[in-house]
């Protein structure tokens, strides 16, 4: 049993999530800050780990968008490394070969994404589950390849970037930071934080909205929801067109983050760890995407850190696994042991977590707060109930 | 007119109407489907041997299918799993990876002859993905599909990762276990060489053999009801953990084959079995995920759209030939939705 229970909409249930909103606003702003003023080791560029911070936000968008496709609408969607790409590749195109700005190419890269999502998900209309994941993996695997035949405009396998003062985004003179190479970090952080939020907020009102509840209705069984008036292939194509945007908006902010595009960034490995990121952070949920991108971002990054180094590891681990680095030192191949771990916390993580973070989260807090319903029809028809009473018993 | 010319109108009437009845019985909608499909192949062949000539076409033909019984093999070890336990599993490369390293160590280190690694490789990964399948998948709620491929997944980086500690990531060369290595014979026109030649053969002998397996033994009839439905095949007693660790170890051992098979045209190393796994993957959907004969058919035509495509159209080159061969499979998937030879599902509300 939960050790406090509040009722929805009362005042101890909004102060509760007044809180649980100022915790999450002062994360966000404390990161960053936190990372400047020495909380990373010294040993660690602080700019690189912003730019990493950076990194997580702009996935975890893309994850987001994934999880409106798979999450939302039931559809196993594996390909949106390819969004993620052609956002990315539009923004760098734009900026680079037609001397856009940065925030000038997010429309376009958003409406084209958007329009080629609505493409892909014509077929998905007539094939789905497994067949539709496999399709779409081969989706993800195709990019690159599109990528290097068309190398006159995205530069082939040597990637693309913007040339020296094309779409530079430099800090405004107001943006006070006194060490110059964390100016610009910060102020990429500031401005991809903003429109992470914005993406959010939106995904989370597109899923409480009429489109959003048939969305779920579709996912949860699409017979019954067609059964009930909802439009399939409307909302199917929707959900992929929707998903497709946010992709192409998180490749467009990867490009504002770091402004670099190649084949080997957008390929299979993306598709499938956006997935690994979705099911760890939750699949159906709107938080979930955090957790999974930090998952992205972070994993793979320690764990080839401490297949070099085991400096940085907790001291107890440091000390069990000694035996194994010493070993590991003897063989060619040693740096794998990084990919060997990453397996590993994966398979560890699904065990403990099937249901991924954000559920584990809940079932704790479920421990501890419990919120009661208490809608607004209720609490009308009591209401009324309360004046009817005293006319039938006088 | 004698009596035996005249036209029996009664026995033709009988005849028709037994050929629509036949043609009611394949289904009137696949009969379209695969004659329209026939004559895309037919228009094409025609002008492929017009611009080109026979030679070039007859040589390609025999390239795209050899390379289609790879494909065919791997995908062969996906239906299993699928069959099995209804999802993909992603680390199916890198299990097969896994047993061409220990088929080359049984060679290499031990100094055993190529003939007998090969079968000792792929009992040993058999006995290897039986255990896995106990430890990683059966402890999941089976209807958790996301978990259970998040698991498959983690598999395939643990293995890739291992393979590369263990091996170390310089391309190795795999020996080859056929005759008349190097040699070439004549057939219509191509020059076949014959290690791709017993490299076909070695694979459809492999499905005649899982095909008797699972028609004629017991294990093998368990198998097909725990495909059919899981649920009434538990009632009727069916131990259906060990049934799906039988398929697991089978296909581990098919998948080690068509990775022993894929080293005689590439080197091996611990990534070697990727692009493999991508076309095994078009190729077991292409002929339905749940048919072992559509694995071979999806392989074969995979394998023969990327070298016909690649060959004759300029401007798909081979950057795009692998792309092509998605397309024709999205293509093909539109009208079948389940795959060439995959079962329809029925859906209840």
């Amino acid at each position: 049993m939960a050790l406090v229970t509040v009722k929805q909409n009362s005042a101890a249930h909004r102060a509760y999530v007044t809180i649980a909103w100022i915790i999450g606003i002062g994360i966000l702003v404390y990161i960053p800050v936190a990372w400047k003023v020495g909380f990373a080791p010294a040993s660690i560029d602080k700019g690189f780990r912003i730019t990493q911070i950076n990194e997580v936000i702009c996935y975890a968008v893309a994850i987001l968008g994934l999880n409106l496709v798979i999450g939302y609408s039931g559809q196993l969607s594996l390909g949106n490394s390819a969004f993620v790409g052609l956002g990315a590749y539009t923004t760098v195109i734009l900026v680079a070969d037609h001397g856009w700005s940065y925030f000038a190419t997010l429309p376009v890269s958003a409406a084209l994404c958007f329009a080629v999502g609505l493409i892909i998900g014509v077929p998905a209309l007539r094939i789905s589950g497994l067949y539709l994941a496999i399709v779409t993996l081969s989706l993800a695997f195709v990019f690159p390849t599109l990528v290097l035949k068309y190398d006159s405009i995205t530069g082939g396998p040597n990637g693309k970037q913007p040339g020296r003062g094309q779409g530079e985004l430099h800090p405004p003179s107001w943006f006070d930071e006194a060490d110059r190479r964390l100016r610009e970090p910060l102020w990429k952080y500031c401005i991809l934080v903003t429109m992470a939020a914005v993406l959010f907020l939106a995904a989370r009102n597109f899923i409480k909205s009429r489109p959003g509840r048939a969305l779920i209705a579709v996912r949860d069984n699409h017979t019954s929801a067609a059964v009930s008036g909802v439009n399939l292939p409307l909302y199917k194509t929707m959900a992929f067109g929707v998903s497709a945007a946010y992709g192409g908006l998180a490749g467009s902010m990867l490009m504002i983050n770091e402004p670099f595009a190649s084949d080997q960034r957008f390929g299979l490995q993306l598709a499938i760890f956006l997935v690994v990121g979705l099911v760890v952070g939750g699949a159906g949920t709107i938080s979930g995407a955090i957790p999974g991108a930090v998952l992205y971002v972070f994993g793979p990054y320690f764990m080839s850190q401490w297949s070099n180094d085991q400096s940085g590891m907790p001291p107890g681990v440091r000390q069990s696994t000694a035996w194994l680095f010493d070993w590991l030192e003897t063989r060619q191949g040693k740096g794998a042991i990084a990919t060997v771990m990453f397996g590993v916390s994966l398979v560890i993580f699904v065990f403990l977590l099937p249901g991924g973070f954000i559920d584990g989260v809940r079932r704790v807090r479920a421990r501890i707060i419990r919120v009661v319903p208490n809608p607004t029809w209720l609490r009308h028809r009591q209401a009324a109930a309360a004046v009817e009473e005293p006319a039938v018993v006088g | 007119m004698s009596d035996t010319d005249r036209i029996d109108v009664s026995s033709l009437n009988q005849k028709l109407g037994e050929a629509y009845a036949s043609l009611r019985h394949i289904g009137r909608a696949r009969a379209i489907t695969f004659s329209v499909l026939l004559g895309v192949v037919v228009v094409f062949s025609i002008w492929a041997i017009a611009t080109e000539g026979w030679d070039l076409f007859a040589q390609r033909v025999v390239d795209g299918a050899t390379n289609g019984f790879i494909y065919a093999a791997m995908a062969l070890a996906l239906v299993l799993i699928y069959k099995a336990t209804t999802v993909v599993n992603f680390a199916q490369g890198e299990m097969a990876m896994f047993g061409t390293f220990i088929a080359y160590v049984i060679f290499h280190d031990w100094g055993w002859p190529v003939g007998v690694a090969i079968p000792l490789a792929m009992l040993i990964s058999g006995i290897l993905a039986a255990g896995l399948e106990r430890v990683l998948i059966r402890p999941f709620d089976p209807s958790n599909h996301l978990a259970i491929t998040i698991a498959t997944l983690s598999l395939f980086l643990i293995l890739n990762g291992l393979a590369g500690v263990i091996w170390g990531f310089d391309g190795k060369g795999f020996p080859s276990p056929f005759p008349l290595r190097n040699e070439r014979f004549d057939l219509l026109g191509a020059q076949v060489e014959w290690t791709k030649a017993f490299i076909a053969l070695t694979v459809i002998v492999a499905v005649i053999l899982v095909t008797l397996l699972l028609n004629t033994t017991k294990i093998g009839l368990a198998f097909r009801a725990l495909s059919s439905n899981l649920e009434s095949s538990r009632l009727v007693g069916v131990h259906s953990g060990r049934t799906i660790q039988f398929g697991w170890a089978l296909a581990a051992a098919m998948g080690t084959l068509a990775g022993c098979l894929f080293a005689q045209t590439t080197a091996i190393e611990p990534n070697f079995m990727g692009r493999l796994l991508v076309f095994s993957f078009a190729a077991a959907t292409l002929g339905g995920l749940d048919s072992l004969g559509g694995a071979v058919a999806g392989g074969l035509i995979v394998g023969l759209v990327q070298t016909m495509a690649g060959g004759y159209i300029d401007f798909v080159g081979t950057e795009l030939a692998t792309g092509t061969a998605l397309l024709v499979i999205v293509v093909i998937l539109m009208v079948k939705p389940t795959g060439l030879f995959g079962s329809k599902k029925v859906e209840r509300v």
